[in-house]
C-alpha cells in the first residue's frame, strides 16, 4: 500500500558523528585514531542469544568493528534467564574486552555488574533495553513514541478514527511498555472515539497470544484493530484472526520471518521494526567512543563533573516501515547471505 | 516309570568374573517327572534354572532337549522350545485384568489391532477351571498374593510346554491352595510334562515329587529317587555337615516360669478380628497359626500400634499400656518383624550399619543428635556376630546379601533395641536350611533369655518345630490353642479351616525332624 | 550412603578387600571423587585453552552464578532423598522477592519483610506436604500446581512489573552485592549453608531419617518412624530454602521480577541428579549436589569462553545431563 517510507529519526548529534567518522575513517586509517589497537575486542551480550532480532544487529556492529580493525564477539545467555546473562556478562569481563554493547535482560538487577565493569576499565553501552541506574555511558534503540504514534495514526486513519481496538502486552520490558502505554495515551489524546476494549500480557509467547487474541474476538465481534509491541506474540495473534476469519487490522513492532510472511501475504498490516543494522553499527561506535574519551574535549562540565564526554544519553537509531511492497529486502536469509 | 530323558545337562559352568556359580553339573529330566531341586540359597539351582529359561548363557557344557543340541539364548527361545518358567517373585501388571496378564505374552506377539477380550476371558476361565475359580477379569491388583501366584501358574500353563519350572511356588500359598496346586501338578506330569520343581520344604520333596537332586556351592551332589532317599540324608547333602537337630530343643519343664510378659485382652479391630485375648510368658516361645487372611499379622501389627483402630487392653509386665502409634510400642519393647522383607523389612540401598540402627538411631547418636559413624558400626558388628551375619563390609548395602543373612539384618534391627517381646512374621520365608536352623537356635536363646517370642508362620513343620505353644486363628478370631500333644497339623489344620470336616490328609509328617 | 570417614578394617570380612587398599577403592568408588575428577580435567583443559579461564573475575562469576541457585539444590537434594520432588522453587524464589519487595516499597523494614517472606514459602511449602501426606496426592502433580499459583500470586502483586527496589538500605543490599575482603558475601552464605546441610546430612540423626523415609516408606514406618512428618518438614525446608535464596536474589539485584526463576527447578533437579541423587528417593549428597551444579557452571563457562555457538550449548548442555545419568545407572548395574 505504502511506498518505502524510512523514517530516519536520528538524532542530529548522532548525524554529525557519524559524517565526521566517515570522512575520517576511509582516508586515513592507518594513522586514525578512529581505530583499535592489536587485540583491541568489544563484545556483544544478549539474551534469549539464539533469537534472530540480534542477527542485523550484529552484522551492523561488524561492519563497524572491521571498518576500525577491531575484534568482535557474540555473547551472551541462550536463555530468557535474569541469572545467566549476568553470568555471561561476568564472564566476558574475565576477556578484558575494551567495551561491552550491552541488552540487559532487566533494569535494575544490571546496575552492580554495569558498575563494576566500569570500574574495572570495560565501558558499557546499551541498547534496545536500558539500565537507565547505572553507569553506562550511553543507550541506542528506536523511538519507541515515535513507534507508537506512527501506529496510531495509522490505525485510527484506517478505520475512520471511530472503532474499537486492543493491545497486547509484555510487561517488565522497558522498549515494550513504552510503545504500549504511548500508544493508548496517543489515542486518548487525538482520537476520542477509539475505544480500548483488550488489553493482555502475552509475554512474547505466540501460543498464549493466540488463547488471549481469539476470546478477545468472541467477546468483542466488533474489534477493528490489535497493536502488539512485538513479534512473537504477533504469531499467534494473526493465527487466531485468521482461525476465526474476523476482519482484525494487526500491526506489530520488530519482524521475525514468520510475521514476514504474513505481511507479505496480506495477514498483517505494517510491521514497525527498529533499524536493527544502525543499532549495531552506531552501537559498535558509541562503544569505541565510549572506551577512547580522550578523542574528544567537549564544550561541558565533564571534567569537573567526572562524566565520560562521550556520554550521549540517548540514541536514535530509527524505525522502518515493513509492507507488503517492501517486505523481500527485509528477508533475513537474503540478508545473510555470503555473509 | 518312562525313562526317556528330555533334557540333558551336561558338563555345564557359569561363571560371574572370578565367582564360579556352577562348576561343571550335569543333570537330566525325564519325561512326565516331577524333579525336586534342593539346596541352600546360593548353591546354583537358579543359575541352573535361569540357564535353562535362556536368562543366562553358560561359560561352557551343552544343553540337550529331546535327544538334540540346543543354545537356549533368550527366554523367548525357551518358551518357543517348550519351556515355561514360574518365578518365586510375582511378575504381574496390577493394573490390568487376569485375562491380560495370563496372555500378554500372545497379545504382544499378535498381529490383531484390536483386542478380542471376549475370547481372552473365555480361554483364560478355561484355564482357571482346573485351578481354582478366580475371574478372568478382575484386576491383579484386587487379588490376594496366593491368588496372584496362581495367575503366574495359569501364564504358564497356557504357553504350550514340556518343561515346566516352579521356583517356590507355595512359598505364599495356604495348605489347600498347595494341594491344589500338587493335583494340578501330579495331572500336568500324567499328561507328560516334565516338572522341574524348586522347594525348601522336605514334605513337599516327599510327598510330591518323584525323584530329587540337591545342589550345594555351584556342585550337583546327588539325584535319587525320592523313595530311595531321607529327608537327613538331604538335608545333609545340602549343607555338607549333619545337622543334627532340624529344630533346637523346645522349653524344659523346669524352665516353665508362669510368669506373664504381655497379656492382651479383648482387642477388638473393627474389620479384622474381634475379641483377641491371650499371655505371652516370659520364655516360651508362641505361635500364631491359620490360613492366610485369617488376621495373624493383622493382631501382631494392631498390638505393636502399627495399623488398625483398636479397642481392648494390654498389659506388660503386669502393667496397663496404651500403644497409639508404633513408636510408643518400640519404647515399651515390643517390635514387629514385618513378613514382606524386601517391601518393609530392610533398607534394600542402605548400608548394613544404618539399616540394624534404623529402629532407634538416637542410641548410637551423641546428645546433640550426631550420629557416631563408629558406634554405629560397632552396633551392628557386634549384632551381626551374635546372630552369625555373613557379611562384606559394614557399609555395604543389603542388597548385595543373601536371602537368609538379609533376614538376619532385619532381626539385628529389632535386637538393636532389647526388645522385651518380639512379633516375627513369616521369619523364614525364603530363607535356606542351614539359616533356617540358625534363626530357630537365636529365638530359643532369645526366650531362654526371658524376651517373649511370637512367630507368625504359614508353615506348620516349623510352627510345630520351634514352638511351645501355637494359637490358631480362624476369621479374625482365636479358634483354640494348641500345646504339648496336641501341638500336630492335623489338629492345627482343623482348627484353623474347621467347617467340622475331618483334618486334611496328607501330611504324614514326613519333615526332617529326628 | 554414610561414606564419611575412613573405614575400619572389618574382620570376618570375605568380600571386600582390608585397610587402605578398601578405603581408596571405596573413595575412587564415590559419586563425589568422580564428579572432583571430571571439574579438575575440565579446569585444566580449560586452563590450556583460554587465558582468561583461570583469572579471578571468570572464577567469581562462575560461583555466583550458582551459588545462589546452589542454596536451592540443598533443599532439593533433601527433598529428592526423602522420595519428593518441588517443581515449584523457581516460582517460590520469585514470591519471596515480590512479596519482600513489595512490603519494603509498602513501608516495612527490609529485615522483616524479608523475615515474612521466608515464612510464607515455608507457608507455601507447608500447604505442600498437606496436600501430600494427608491427602495423599503425588509430590510432583501438587508441586506442579503451587508452581503454577506461587507464580500467579507474583504477577497479581506485581501487577506483571517489576519492582525497582534500588532505595533498599545499603546494609541490606550487603547480603547480595558486599563482600568480605575479595569474596562476595553471598559466596560465604553458599558456603556455610552448604557445608552445615552436607554436615547435618551426613551425620544427624533426624536426616538420617529423611534417608530411611525415602529409601523404603513401609520399611521406615515399620521402623517407627513417623514418615508423612518426615516428608511433610522435607517439603517445608525445601521451600523455605527457596524463599531464603529468593531473598539474597532480592539483595543481589536491587529489584523483584515476577517472571524471575522460570525454568529454575530443572536446572536445580539435574544438578542434585548428576551429584547422584536418585529419583526414587534414599540416595543423594549435598556435595554431591552441588558439585553437580559446579560441573553444569563450568561447562557453561567453558562454553562461552571457547566462543561455542550459542545455539550447541544447550545441546551440549542436556548431553551432559544425560550421560551422567547413563554413568551412573551403568555402574549401579555393574554392582548389582
Amino acid at each position: 500500500m505504502n511506498p518505502l517510507r524510512l523514517n530516519t529519526l536520528l538524532a542530529s548529534s548522532v548525524v554529525t558523528l557519524s559524517l565526521s567518522l566517515a570522512g575520517l575513517g576511509s582516508a586515513e586509517a592507518a594513522e586514525s585514531k578512529f581505530a583499535c589497537e592489536p587485540g583491541e575486542t568489544y563484545i556483544m551480550n544478549v539474551m534469549v542469544s539464539g533469537h534472530p532480532y540480534w542477527v542485523p544487529v550484529y552484522q551492523g556492529m561488524k561492519q563497524a568493528a572491521e571498518a576500525m580493525g577491531c575484534d568482535v564477539i557474540f555473547s551472551g545467555t541462550p536463555d530468557y534467564d535474569i541469572t545467566k546473562q549476568i553470568a555471561s556478562f561476568e564472564q566476558d569481563l574475565a576477556k578484558k574486552p575494551a567495551g561491552i554493547l550491552l541488552h540487559p535482560m532487566n533494569a535494575d538487577p544490571f546496575i552492580e555488574p554495569i558498575n563494576r565493569a566500569i570500574e574495572s576499565g570495560t565501558t558499557v553501552v546499551t541498547f534496545a533495553a536500558d539500565s537507565p541506574q547505572s553507569n553506562r555511558v550511553s543507550y541506542i534503540t528506536s523511538d519507541n513514541l515515535a513507534e507508537a504514534k506512527y501506529a496510531a495514526e495509522e490505525i485510527a486513519g484506517l478505520l475512520n478514527e471511530k472503532g474499537e481496538y486492543a493491545v497486547l502486552e509484555n510487561p517488565g520490558q522497558s522498549n515494550h511498555d513504552l510503545r504500549v502505554t504511548a500508544f493508548i495515551d496517543y489515542m486518548e489524546q487525538n482520537f476520542p472515539d477509539m475505544k480500548l476494549v483488550g488489553r493482555q500480557a502475552t509475554n512474547q509467547d505466540s501460543s498464549k497470544a493466540y488463547t488471549a487474541v481469539s476470546s478477545m474476538i468472541q467477546a468483542n465481534p466488533n474489534l477493528g484493530a490489535i497493536w502488539i509491541p512485538e513479534a512473537g506474540s504477533a504469531e499467534g495473534a494473526v493465527a487466531a484472526v485468521l482461525e476465526a476469519k474476523a476482519d482484525v487490522i494487526i500491526m506489530h513492532a520488530d519482524v521475525t520471518p514468520a510475521t514476514l510472511e504474513h505481511i507479505k501475504a496480506g495477514n498483517i498490516h505494517k510491521a514497525l521494526n527498529p533499524n536493527q543494522g544502525m543499532q549495531g553499527y552506531m552501537g559498535f561506535v558509541a562503544t569505541f567512543m565510549a572506551a577512547h574519551p580522550a578523542l574528544i574535549d567537549p564544550f561541558n562540565d565533564y571534567k569537573r563533573t567526572g562524566f565520560n564526554p562521550m556520554g550521549i544519553a540517548f540514541i536514535d537509531n530509527g524505525f522502518a516501515v515493513i509492507t507488503k511492497d517492501n517486505a523481500d529486502d527485509f528477508e533475513l536469509g537474503k540478508y545473510m547471505e555470503g555473509r | 516309570m518312562p525313562a526317556e530323558t528330555i533334557l540333558q545337562i551336561s558338563k555345564i559352568s557359569k561363571s560371574f568374573g572370578a565367582i564360579q556359580a556352577l562348576k561343571a553339573v550335569d543333570f537330566n529330566l525325564r519325561k512326565g517327572e516331577i524333579h525336586a531341586l534342593a539346596g541352600e540359597n546360593g548353591a546354583g539351582k537358579s543359575t541352573l534354572m535361569n540357564i535353562i529359561d535362556g536368562i543366562l548363557q553358560p561359560t561352557s557344557g551343552t544343553i540337550h532337549l529331546n535327544g538334540q543340541e540346543v543354545k537356549i539364548t533368550s527366554p523367548a527361545q525357551a518358551q518357543k522350545l517348550g519351556i515355561g518358567f514360574v518365578h518365586q517373585e510375582i511378575a504381574l501388571c496390577p493394573d490390568i485384568s487376569v485375562a491380560e496378564n495370563i496372555f500378554m505374552a500372545e497379545t504382544n506377539a499378535s498381529s490383531a489391532r484390536l483386542m478380542n477380550y471376549q475370547d481372552l476371558y473365555e480361554r483364560a476361565r478355561t484355564v482357571f477351571a482346573q485351578l481354582s475359580p478366580i475371574d478372568p477379569g478382575i484386576l491383579v491388583r484386587e487379588l490376594s498374593i496366593s491368588n496372584q501366584q496362581l495367575v503366574e501358574i495359569a501364564k504358564a500353563l497356557t504357553l504350550d510346554c514340556q518343561i515346566l519350572i516352579l521356583d517356590e511356588p507355595t512359598a505364599a500359598l495356604t495348605e489347600k491352595e498347595a494341594q491344589v496346586l500338587f493335583a494340578i501338578m501330579k495331572s500336568l506330569a500324567a499328561r507328560g510334562i516334565s516338572i522341574i520343581y524348586i522347594s525348601h520344604r522336605m514334605v513337599e520333596i516327599f510327598d510330591h515329587c518323584d525323584r530329587v537332586s540337591v545342589f550345594r556351592d555351584g556342585q550337583h551332589i546327588i539325584t535319587s529317587e525320592v523313595q530311595d532317599i531321607t529327608p537327613d540324608d538331604i538335608v545333609k547333602n545340602m549343607v555338607g555337615r549333619v545337622i543334627d537337630k532340624l529344630y533346637p530343643p523346645k522349653q524344659e519343664q523346669h524352665e516353665k516360669t508362669g510368669e506373664t510378659l504381655l497379656k492382651v485382652c479383648n482387642y477388638t479391630e473393627k474389620s479384622r478380628f474381634r475379641n483377641i485375648s491371650f499371655e505371652i510368658f516370659k520364655g516360651e516361645i508362641l505361635g500364631f497359626a491359620g490360613l492366610i487372611g485369617a488376621g495373624r499379622s493383622e493382631i501382631a501389627k494392631g498390638i505393636c500400634g502399627l495399623e488398625g483402630n483398636i479397642e481392648g487392653e494390654l498389659w506388660l509386665r503386669g502393667k496397663p499400656v496404651s500403644v497409639k502409634n508404633y513408636q510408643d510400642s518400640i519404647n515399651l519393647g515390643m517390635v514387629y518383624l514385618s513378613e514382606d522383607r524386601k517391601g518393609d523389612g530392610i533398607f534394600l540401598d542402605l548400608s548394613i550399619a544404618s539399616n540394624v540402627s534404623a529402629l532407634c538411631v538416637e542410641q548410637v547418636a551423641t546428645r546433640w543428635g550426631l550420629i557416631d559413624a563408629s558406634r554405629e558400626r560397632e552396633q551392628a558388628r557386634d549384632l551381626g556376630d551374635r546372630l552369625n551375619l555373613k557379611r562384606g563390609h559394614l557399609d555395604q548395602p543389603v542388597s548385595s546379601l543373601s536371602g537368609g543373612n538379609q533376614q538376619k539384618v532385619a532381626l539385628a534391627k529389632m535386637l538393636s533395641v532389647s526388645p522385651r517381646v518380639i512379633f516375627l512374621d513369616e521369619p523364614t520365608r525364603g530363607v535356606d536350611v542351614g539359616a533356617k536352623s540358625e534363626i530357630h537356635g537365636i529365638l530359643r536363646n532369645l526366650a531362654r533369655n526371658g524376651v517373649g517370642i511370637v512367630i507368625i508362620s504359614s508353615e506348620l513343620p516349623e510352627l510345630i518345630g520351634v514352638c511351645d505353644r501355637v494359637l490358631v486363628v480362624r476369621e479374625g478370631l482365636i479358634s483354640g490353642e494348641v500345646s504339648g500333644d496336641t501341638l500336630t497339623e492335623e489338629h492345627i489344620m482343623h482348627l484353623a479351616s474347621i467347617t467340622g470336616s475331618e483334618p486334611m490328609k496328607g501330611h504324614d509328617m514326613q519333615d526332617a525332624r529326628p | 550412603m554414610s561414606n564419611a570417614g575412613i573405614p575400619v578394617n572389618e574382620d570376618g570380612n570375605k568380600i571386600a578387600k582390608t585397610g587402605i587398599l578398601a578405603a581408596v577403592m571405596r573413595i575412587a568408588s564415590m559419586r563425589e571423587t568422580g564428579l572432583i575428577a571430571i571439574i579438575l580435567i575440565l579446569f585444566i583443559a580449560m586452563s590450556f585453552a583460554s587465558p582468561y579461564f583461570l583469572t579471578w573475575v571468570n572464577m567469581r562469576a562462575m560461583v555466583m552464578a550458582f551459588a545462589v541457585e546452589g542454596i536451592v539444590v540443598v533443599g532439593m537434594t533433601i527433598l529428592l532423598i526423602s522420595g519428593g520432588i518441588d517443581l515449584s522453587v523457581g516460582s517460590v524464589v520469585s514470591f519471596a522477592m515480590v512479596l519482600a519487595g513489595w512490603l519494603f516499597l509498602s513501608g516495612t523494614d527490609p529485615w522483616v519483610a524479608s523475615a515474612i517472606a521466608i515464612a510464607a514459602c515455608a507457608c507455601i511449602g507447608m500447604a505442600m506436604g498437606f496436600c501430600v501426606t494427608k491427602i495423599g496426592l503425588h509430590h510432583f502433580i501438587v508441586s506442579l500446581a503451587f508452581m503454577v499459583i506461587a507464580r500467579g500470586a507474583c504477577l497479581l502483586i506485581t501487577q506483571g512489573r517489576p519492582i525497582g527496589l534500588y532505595t533498599l538500605p545499603p546494609e541490606f543490599k550487603f547480603i547480595g552485592q558486599g563482600s568480605i575482603g575479595p569474596i562476595p558475601f553471598v559466596i560465604v552464605i553458599f558456603v556455610v549453608v552448604v557445608i552445615a546441610f552436607d554436615f547435618m546430612l551426613r551425620r544427624s540423626t533426624v536426616f538420617r531419617k529423611v534417608f530411611y523415609t525415602g529409601s523404603n516408606e513401609k520399611a521406615a514406618a515399620y521402623s517407627g518412624i513417623r514418615t508423612k512428618k518426615v516428608i511433610f518438614l522435607s517439603t517445608v525446608l525445601c521451600s523455605t530454602l527457596s524463599g531464603f535464596a529468593g531473598i539474597i536474589y532480592m539483595a543481589r539485584f536491587g529489584s523483584a521480577q515476577p517472571t524471575f526463576g522460570i525454568g529454575m527447578e530443572l536446572n536445580v533437579i539435574a544438578a542434585a541428579v548428576i551429584g547422584g541423587a536418585s529419583l526414587k528417593g534414599g540416595s543423594g549428597t549435598i556435595l554431591g549436589a552441588i558439585l553437580g551444579a559446579v560441573l553444569l557452571s563450568v561447562v557453561s563457562s567453558s562454553l562461552a569462553l571457547l566462543d561455542v555457538s550459542v545455539y550447541w550449548q544447550d545441546i551440549i548442555r542436556g548431553s551432559i545431563l544425560l550421560a551422567a545419568v547413563s554413568f551412573d545407572h551403568y555402574l549401579n548395574k555393574n554392582k548389582a
